[in-house]
């Protein structure tokens, strides 16, 4: 027998369809897991940005404040702004510093907050060197330049007074020029202080120089010291007003360049990535955003796949195994009716299969086989049945020539008998006297013979009559039946009889079954060896539409091995001298077959018999219509 | 300053077994003394033997990164025995310390438009070409503001306006034995771009400083933020751009600079600029990171760049190059042996191997023919004769800065300073200039 492999089996089949579908259910949590999961990623992501955001917008705010401060200083110049310019780039620095924390090392805000604290950090310094500048500018031009302005007055002045008592009108006169052109200078500085102008301060310096190169032609008598020391008083005066007013202007040129371009310049770039950091945010919480409606999106679609997929999967798996499993069960249920009804199938299907519905198709086949096999027998057992029927109506119509043998045979033969009878005694009458005695005992033995063979064919007639004699169904009362049998009954033996019946009044064939009755009570009494000790009872019961009778006695009893034999024409089985021909049984046993019942006996040697026999309450069985030849 | 291993090591051996503590101490005439002592002198200075291994003059440089170099510094020391210290800073950071204090410093090392500032401020000395060794070896670039006679003169302030130290005590052209500096690196300078974004042009041909305001390349323009040569590459590319004519672009005056920040606010405000830079660092980074694919650029910054695999153009615009000429300055609190280092310094600087190492980095020296014997063939063919490059060339840092069969950006030294539009200048107008690029940067 082939047996599926473990490939091939349905179990597996069944295990791995089983194991699909579990692993789609799995994979659908999974991917309801892993969208919840990125949904909650994406909550915390935008919980984070915004976080971030907010101090993204404090940090651009300050960056913004620290401009407007550092602007505002550039202006005003007032030590509360610068004040509050290094206060605000303190706390953009922290503010940095701290964002930074927040944010990751890969992330694109890290380098552009790099970028901006570098900025920043080096903003200050140069918010430092511009307010040293403007420090310098302020202190040159407020205490220095004007102490230095002074010393020049107060040494012009008293040059001025040497050349009056000098009476000097060219010295004087190029004295003059000196103060106007030093007064020039100072105007000139006075306007670029207001307003620098690269213009005033040349002019400035063409001034002094002009100042200082007419002083210097001022001629003073050479024996004059007081002069030449006032003289040269003014010169180092005029040349430190120059050296102060060069410092100065380029303090203000510093503090310019400081606050217009390297401040400037570097506000620019941190309010640049400032509001590249803001938009780089908001960026990102945009994209936090999509990406957190695209996770939404997505989870949702997946849930949607997943769910049609594993619908999908279900039902391919469902046809699949509807078409693998349940259409050939179908089928082959189908079949197994068929079967069942004794069919044989040419094709059982799925009989090719490596599983367990091929086994059941093969064993279909088997049973497909079987039938077909019975099919045969029942075929061979009608035709048999057929020959069989053939042949008990061949042997009915032979017994039943047989029977019309018999009995034209026995009646035809009674006659003649009848006649030899006759013959004979006439014959020993006739010559009793003349006749040896030998020849007279023959004669006897004749005559015995012939009456033998006269209670032969009338036994043989009675057998053969027996079914063959019309029959009236009529009411009998068993009770009585079976005691006007015992009233005929010569129970000279002795043997006890008693009757237990209690039957009811039956309508059936009188004489058969009085005739039964009368040859097993008579043949118990008859082999009865018990002498007044014998006893025999009769019993009588309705048991449905069957009377069962018994006759039972306690006579020599049958062995066993006679117990077919006894039911045979012309058979005994009794060893005592006992008169009889041997066809009481078989005329009783054809008599209850003839009527539809059964006869059994019950018996062993010297235990008594026990003959029981149903007999139906209407005649069944076969009554031959024999009118005519009995009556011929 | 600490003593270095190798000193320790000498003063070591010289002293047998005695263990170096050594330490660097200014002498009150500007040099260094070197003290090696043995370790019982340690605890009482005046105890132990003082052995003074070396006195070396000592030079505070100020100046840009762009020749204040580690590895210029070593080579001077080493060449002249002196001790030199470099004070590298922003442009205007240096200017201003420079004309302020002019005792912090003893040589100053910047571009040609600080000297006037430097100068009207008695910070600097003039220079005696008579102790300047190979004077007549400097270039008739510094010396007349034209390489060749028909070269293009550039406007605002060519060197040779501001070499020559007047009888009146101004600088001007009249040639004299004074002048205001040592004239040594120069270059030209344009913009920088980005190939791969920006379509490659023509040099003087198609390459424009009007490429500065081409709307394409709108929020990725940066300038350097130094109003004496960013607010030229402006003015440059408005005049390319035909949105403004300048009377003298080397003199804006004040309507025309209104008028040109009128425009330039407006294309800033429209986020065409992405901002300025203030260092050739940041310039580099500028580019690298992609803000930028077009801008002011330095010569260092481009190779800088073409050496870390970033392809960058330096431009030849058509309408020619804005120059720049350095100076180098004696401090006028500068004197005796100070002095006189510093001079020796100054001969250093045109000996031969400083305008070798710069000219790896792009940059010229006035006198070159002396840097040639310190130039394989294919670098002085490459970096001052405008040659494909004969081999890889490599820069100062080692690193492979120009591809063999490459041309030098804007052809050979004469083709390129034969293109000057324009010389860093300090203008009349540079004060108003200030806040207007002020207001520039702030819109």
């Amino acid at each position: 027998m082939m047996y599926p492999s473990e490939a091939n089996s349905l179990k597996r089949r069944l295990h791995i369809g089983t194991g699909l579908l579990v692993a789609i259910c799995l994979l659908s949590n999974m991917i309801g897991w892993f969208g919840q999961e990125v949904l909650l990623s994406n909550f915390r992501a935008i919980e984070s940005s915004d976080q971030i955001a907010t101090e993204v917008l404090q940090v651009n705010r300050g960056a913004l404040q620290l401009k407007a401060s550092a602007e505002n200083y550039a202006q005003t110049g007032a030590d509360a702004q610068y004040n509050t310019a290094h206060e605000l780039q303190s706390q953009l620095l922290t503010a940095i510093d701290g964002l930074k924390k927040k944010v990751g090392e890969n992330d694109p805000l890290t380098d552009k907050l790099d970028q901006m604290r570098e900025l920043i950090a080096s903003f200050g310094d140069q918010l430092q060197l511009a307010s040293a500048e403007r420090n310098v500018r302020t202190d040159l031009f407020q205490n220095k330049l004007l102490r230095q302005e002074s010393e020049v007055d107060d040494s012009l002045a008293k040059l001025e007074k040497y050349l009056v008592t000098l009476d000097e009108n060219d010295a004087s006169r190029r004295l003059l020029v000196a103060v106007r052109a030093f007064s020039t200078a100072r105007k000139n500085m006075l306007r670029y202080f207001i307003q620098p102008s690269s213009d005033d301060y040349e002019r400035m310096l063409d001034s002094l120089k002009e100042s200082q190169s007419e002083v210097r032609r001022i001629e003073l008598p050479a024996d004059d010291e007081d002069a030449a020391e006032a003289k040269q008083r003014v010169l180092t005066a005029l040349a430190n007003f120059q050296s102060l007013g060069v410092r100065a202007v380029q303090a203000t040129r510093g503090y310019m360049f400081y606050v217009n371009v390297v401040m400037a310049g570097q506000i620019s770039e941190f309010v640049h990535y400032s509001n590249e950091i803001k938009d780089l945010v908001g960026e990102q919480r945009e994209a936090s955003r999509a990406a957190r409606q695209w996770a939404v999106t997505r989870s949702r679609v997946f849930g949607v796949l997943a769910a049609a997929l594993a619908v999908m999967i279900a039902a391919i798996l469902a046809f699949r195994l509807s078409k693998v499993i349940f259409d050939p069960i179908s089928n082959l249920t189908k079949t197994f009716l068929r079967l069942a009804q004794g069919e044989t199938i040419e094709s059982i299907p799925a009989v090719g299969r490596n599983d367990e519905i091929g086994r059941m198709a093969r064993a279909a086949e088997v049973f497909s086989r079987k039938n077909q096999q019975t099919k045969e027998l029942l075929q061979r057992s009608q035709s048999l049945s057929e020959e069989l029927s053939q042949k008990a109506v061949m042997l009915e119509e032979s017994n039943q020539e047989l029977d019309n043998f018999a009995y034209v045979a026995s009646h035809d033969l009674k006659s003649p008998l009848r006649g030899l009878r006759c013959l004979a005694e006439w014959v020993q009458e006739d010559c009793e006297g003349l006749l040896s005695e030998d020849s007279q005992k023959h004669l006897l033995q004749m005559q015995g013979r012939v009456t033998k063979m006269e209670s032969l064919l009338d036994d043989l007639l009675s057998y053969s009559r027996v079914g063959r004699t019309a029959q009236r169904v009529e009411k009998v009362d068993v009770h009585e039946l079976v005691d006007s049998v015992l009233d005929i009954m010569d129970v000279s033996n002795g043997v006890q009889i008693s009757v237990d019946c209690d039957l009811p009044v039956i309508e059936t064939l009188k004489t058969p079954l009085q005739q039964v009755l009368l040859n097993l009570i008579a043949n118990a009494i008859k082999y009865n060896d018990k002498g007044p000790d014998g006893r025999i009872q009769v019993t009588g019961n309705l048991n449905g539409g069957m009377l069962e009778f018994a006759v039972i006695d306690n006579g020599i009893g049958i062995a066993p091995r006679f117990h077919e034999r006894i039911f045979q024409m012309y058979q005994r089985a009794s060893s005592l001298q006992v008169e009889g021909s041997g066809m009481g049984l078989a005329i009783v046993k054809k008599q209850i077959e003839i009527v539809g019942g059964e006869i059994h006996v019950d018996s062993s040697e010297g235990q008594g018999s026990t003959f029981s026999f149903t007999w139906p309450l209407q005649k069944s069985g076969k009554v031959h219509d024999v009118n005519a030849s009995s009556s011929a | 300053m600490i003593l270095n291993r190798r000193q320790c090591i000498s003063g070591a051996a010289a002293l047998g077994a005695s263990i170096c503590t050594g330490a660097y101490a200014e002498a009150p005439d500007g040099s260094d003394s070197v003290s090696d002592t043995n370790d019982n002198s340690i605890a009482d200075g005046s105890s132990g033997p003082v052995i003074h291994v070396k006195r070396r003059t000592v030079v505070h440089v100020l100046g840009t990164h762009v020749t204040l170099q580690e590895e210029i510094r070593r080579r001077a020391e080493k060449e002249l025995g002196i001790r030199l210290v470099f004070s590298p800073g922003g442009s205007a950071e240096v200017l201003h310390r420079a004309s302020t204090h002019p005792e912090s410093f003893d040589l100053y090392e910047q571009w040609s438009n600080s000297i006037r500032v430097l100068w009207q401020a008695n910070a600097i000395q003039s220079i005696d070409i008579n102790r300047i060794r190979y004077w007549d070896e400097i270039n008739a670039l510094t010396k007349t503001g034209r390489l060749t006679p028909t070269a293009k003169m550039g406007a605002g302030d060519a060197p040779n306006t501001i070499l020559y130290v007047q009888p009146d005590g101004k600088l001007g052209t009249q040639q004299s034995k004074d002048v205001s500096f040592l004239p040594y690196v120069h270059n030209v300078d344009s913009f920088g771009y980005d190939p791969t974004v920006v379509p490659k042009g023509v040099p003087y041909e198609t390459e424009s400083w009007a490429w500065l305001l081409d709307e394409r390349w709108a929020g990725k323009v940066a300038i350097v933020n130094e109003p004496t040569i960013g607010l030229f590459d402006l003015a440059l590319a408005l005049q390319a751009k035909g949105l403004m004519q300048f009377g003298d672009i080397g003199n804006l005056t004040r309507r025309e600079l209104d008028d040109m920040f009128s425009i330039l606010v407006k294309y800033r405000r429209d986020g065409h600029f992405r901002g300025v830079w203030s260092s050739v660092p940041a310039s580099v980074q500028l580019m690298k990171r992609g803000e930028s694919v077009i801008e002011s650029m330095f010569s260092p910054a481009v190779y800088e760049l073409n050496a870390n695999g970033i392809p960058c153009i330096y431009a030849s615009p058509k309408e020619g190059y804005r120059a720049w000429h350095g100076v180098m300055c004696l401090s006028s609190a500068t004197t005796g042996i100070v002095k006189d280092a510093a001079y020796e310094y100054m001969n250093w600087w045109l000996s031969g191997w400083p305008g070798a190492f710069i000219a790896r980095q792009g940059y010229y020296i006035s006198n070159p023919e002396r840097s040639r014997e310190e130039l394989t063939d294919a670098e002085w063919e490459y970096w001052y004769l405008g040659k494909p490059a004969a081999t890889d060339l490599l820069g100062t840092s080692g690193k492979r800065v120009v591809a063999k069969g490459r041309v030098r950006d804007g052809g050979s030294y004469t083709k390129r300073f034969s293109n000057i539009a324009v010389w860093n200048t300090v203008m009349n107008t540079y004060e108003y200039s200030l806040r207007r690029w002020n207001e520039f940067l702030s819109a």
